[in-house]
């Protein structure tokens, strides 16, 4: 198997995204319970667990569409923890839902133009239609996503795996460092989850974007990752590699019960 | 026949209103989930000012009886100033209405928007109460009229059409084309649309969903204002003139689907014709009968087809949630 790209993260470097003891609570329930781990530039990074295990609710967190009780968040150095989405998203963080976001009711072009930033936009210039370097990336970003035939369809007509690429699309366009991709695969053909595949791969090796992927394929993690969390009860269980993560009885035991 | 012809046409020509009417309603109500109970008290204040735009200043300071106001008033009397049309007045009414639905969904929707709806309807109920009580107490209880230069009527072989109502259906059109054009053309346009359809993802790719709700709401409620202008010359202006248009605009909502601009024309036409024609070929009780046909259509629409009659800006399918 060969392990992909220039992921030889440099760990003394400081971290991309760094979470130092993050816990969320609903009610007396910890969704996420003091969970540290580190994202470095250059890395894709696997995130797995059981349902349930607060996968979701961390991306919740660090993307901050959830608050955070406990802990800190730094990203690029910066602390995100009581900052707002948007502002998290210009630092350079992008993210894709477990529910694909997608707005259906536009077509493929236009939700990527939709997805550029609002940063240092002036009213006057929101009353326009997009620039032409804009239309130009996201023109860019779809032939790179080999969804070029669909420019002008309805995203509400596209296929899950479909949606999935413009999904990934759509977090490109404000040009981000980390992309926090929640379950890529799921309800995706075998071919596009190779296309999915090929094209993260791309991003990483060529742009330098850093990945931390929700995943319950576990090939896909191992295909992609270098290191790998495991939560479970919205605790750390184990971190590793693939291969490491695979083997470790606590992970088998959370994953396939007793 | 001629009588059904005529009542046909007012009912069309109120339905085009009720449409513009309702549009600041429906769009907060997509945007961003807010049912909006003070709607009919945006519109008041839009009657109340082309009220105050339209009379000659000696007239309103003997009516209004407010000392505070009286140097302006002077001042206007002392540069001959003696009222504007109300439709020219729409130039200031919308940007003040603007502003003032910014700050307003700024400084205290905006603490609601995500809560439950059981509180933003009561913020919103609370407002509609204070609204009202407020304006009494600046404009008193009793009704004002706003008139304008060119009453009459246009004549059609044995049909009319009032001027003014005429004038306001063009513009409730153009309005509802202008809306349409700024929601689908514009990039601040389609952040709207966005952020109704799907607001966490809105916020992910870095739009500013609080600045993009304080402009919906600041544009809904300039709109609301100028519905509320374009009223004014054919209704009585009164304090608590709003309930019953929040109660109209419900139902075309629901008739027409949340923040959907031609839902909201279908609707306006379905509920103007309705009522026009209650109201017409009922004896006696017509007229008080025609606001029951909006509670009945009400009533209809959520039991048969509680989605509206042509999808919006928030498609049903794809609610909230992370």
């Amino acid at each position: 198997m060969s392990k992909p790209n220039g992921q030889e993260a440099n760990h003394s470097r400081q971290p991309l995204l760094e979470g130092r003891s993050v816990s969320k609570y609903f009610g007396g329930l910890a969704a996420v319970h003091e969970v540290d781990f580190a994202v470095y530039p250059g890395e894709i990074v696997g995130l797995v667990g059981p349902n349930g295990s607060g996968k979701t609710t961390l991306f919740d967190c660090l993307s901050r569409v959830q608050d955070i009780d406990n802990g800190q968040v730094l990203f690029k150095g910066v602390d995100i923890t009581r900052k707002k989405p948007h502002q998290v998203a210009h630092l350079g963080l992008a993210r894709t839902f477990q529910v694909i976001r997608v707005y259906r009711k536009m077509t493929v072009l236009e939700n990527m133009l939709i997805s550029r930033q609002w940063r240092g936009e002036t009213l006057w210039k929101m009353l326009k239609p997009s620039h032409k370097d804009t239309e130009q990336r996201a023109r860019e970003l779809i032939d790179f996503l080999t969804i070029n035939h669909l420019t002008n369809e309805k995203a509400g007509n596209l296929s899950g795996g479909q949606r999935r690429l413009l999904e990934i699309g759509m977090s490109l366009m404000p040009n981000p460092d980390l992309i926090l991709l929640d379950e890529a695969t799921s309800g995706v053909n075998p071919t596009l989850i190779e296309t999915i595949k090929d094209r993260i791969r791309a991003l990483n090796k060529d742009q330098g974007i850093s990945f931390l992927m929700i995943e319950h394929n576990i090939q896909f993690i191992s295909d992609m990752c270098s290191r790998v969390y495991v939560l479970n009860y919205g605790q750390k269980l184990a971190e590793g590699t693939p291969d490491e993560i695979k083997a470790n009885e606590e992970v088998i035991e959370a994953y396939f019960g007793t | 026949m001629d009588q059904f012809l005529q009542a046909l046409i007012n009912g069309i020509l109120l339905g085009g209103f009720y449409a513009a009417m309702v549009l600041g309603f429906s769009i907060i109500w997509g945007v961003m989930g807010v049912i909006n109970l003070s709607h009919g008290e945006f519109i008041m204040m839009g009657a109340f000012m082309a009220w105050l735009f339209s009379e000659p200043p000696d007239y309103l300071m003997e009516q209004l009886k407010f000392e505070a106001l009286n140097p302006i008033f002077t001042y206007l009397i002392s540069i001959g100033y003696q009222g504007m049309d109300p439709f020219l007045s729409l130039i200031i009414i919308m940007p003040v209405m603007f502003c003032f639905g910014y700050l307003l969904q700024k400084f205290l929707i905006n603490r609601v928007v995500e809560k439950p709806h059981l509180v933003s309807l009561l913020v919103t109920f609370g407002l509609s109460i204070t609204f009202a009580n407020i304006s009494k107490l600046f404009f008193s209880a009793s009704p004002r009229s706003v008139d304008v230069a060119y009453t009459g009527a246009i004549r059609m072989g044995d049909v009319t059409m009032s001027n003014i109502k005429a004038i306001v259906f063009v513009g409730a059109l153009i309005m509802l084309s202008a809306l349409y054009l700024f929601l689908h053309r514009t990039r601040l346009g389609k952040s709207i649309r966005a952020a109704a359809q799907n607001k966490n993802a809105a916020r992910m790719v870095g739009i500013e969903i609080d600045t993009v709700y304080a402009i919906t709401f600041g544009l809904c409620v300039a709109l609301t204002g100028a519905a509320g202008m374009m009223i004014s010359p054919t209704q009585a202006v009164f304090p608590y003139m709003g309930p019953p248009f929040t109660l109209r605009a419900f139902t075309i909502t629901a008739l027409g689907g949340l923040g959907s601009i031609p839902g909201a024309l279908v609707g306006g036409l379905v509920l103007g014709i309705t009522e026009t024609m209650i109201a017409t070929f009922v004896p006696r009780i017509g007229t008080n009968l025609a606001i029951v046909a909006s509670f009945s259509i009400l009533v209809f629409i959520l039991i048969t087809r509680p989605q509206g009659l042509l999808s919006g800006l928030r498609p049903m399918e794809m609610e909230e949630g992370t």
